[in-house]
């Protein structure tokens, strides 16, 4: 496997399944290097950064559905552009839950070397998503 | 404007870096004659900022004003990445913009903006631009988000 394609592919399929076992040897758990631009600043170490995305996103929006856009791979980077959709379950944005189904663009910029995830840098629709989350009911 | 010459090579990945890097550089100088040369005649602007018109003379008019009421726009490119007819861009927009509340402080920093894009490129031109900017990250730095 040494396409930055098929790591992050690897890596996304054994985080969203929780195989935590294998995950090591996609990603460089220690050296691990994360951003979401707008809800956490860098880290280091996979922990960290995988509790980030925990409580930032994971907890506050429920049921995802994602969609690959566009994906442009470099010899040691890819990144990934996605539409996405989830439903808002808990405080998000300083936004108290309000059950919407909310839909917005991700970008995701992830750098390999040696075979693993070293660098994660994700980009949200933000301001999307908080303009759809703070507009009025819309009338039955 | 030219109409692009079809009978042009395709470009090498070095030069669609450049195309992606030229960009940029109007919002920076305010030389907009480069979007004479690097964009096609019915290039696509995804999604269009409120008040553009499409096109490239509309996007001329908006980055003019971006420079016009953001002071000290700059844009600095941190990563570019080719592939087939596509680059991705990856930029900071630095500017000396600072908040102008009362609790503004000697260290605050001046406003920073992280934003994406993704250019196609077709016969040696720009066709469509998909972009993504931490527009939240603006209003929160401004004070300007409503319920906050």
């Amino acid at each position: 496997m040494t396409s930055p394609l098929e790591i992050y592919n690897a890596w996304q399929s054994r985080q969203m399944a929780g195989d935590v076992e294998h995950l090591g040897e996609v990603v460089d758990l220690e050296g691990f290097r994360d951003i979401c631009i707008g809800l956490s600043d860098w880290t280091t170490g996979y922990q960290a950064a995988f509790e980030n995305l925990r409580r930032n996103i994971l907890i506050p929006l429920a049921d995802w559905h994602t969609t690959v856009e566009t994906i442009i791979e470099g010899q040691d980077s890819v990144v990934v552009r996605q539409r996405a959709e989830a439903t808002h379950v808990a405080d998000f944005l300083g936004v108290p839950a309000t059950g919407r189904r909310v839909r917005w663009e991700v970008v995701t910029m992830v750098k390999v070397k040696e075979g693993r995830v070293v660098e994660n840098c994700t980009m949200l629709d933000l301001w999307g998503i908080y303009q759809h989350l703070m507009a009025p009911p819309l009338q039955q | 404007m030219d109409t692009p010459d079809t009978t042009l090579p395709t470009p090498t990945a070095q030069a669609k870096e450049e195309l992606g890097r030229q960009f940029y550089l109007p919002f920076n100088t305010g030389d907009f004659s480069t979007y004479d040369r690097i964009l096609a005649p019915d290039w696509i602007d995804d999604l269009l900022s409120p008040g553009q018109q499409p096109g490239p003379d509309g996007f001329k008019a908006k980055v003019l004003e971006f420079r016009q009421t953001i002071p000290g726009y700059q844009v600095t490119n941190d990563e570019i990445l080719v592939a087939d007819n596509k680059v991705a861009v990856h930029s900071t927009v630095h500017s000396t913009l600072r908040k102008s509340t009362s609790v503004t402080s000697p260290t605050d920093r001046p406003f920073e903006m992280r934003t994406c894009d993704f250019h196609h490129i077709d016969l040696g031109r720009i066709v469509y631009t998909w972009h993504l900017e931490n527009f939240y990250g603006l209003f929160q730095y401004l004070g300007a988000l409503p319920g906050h």
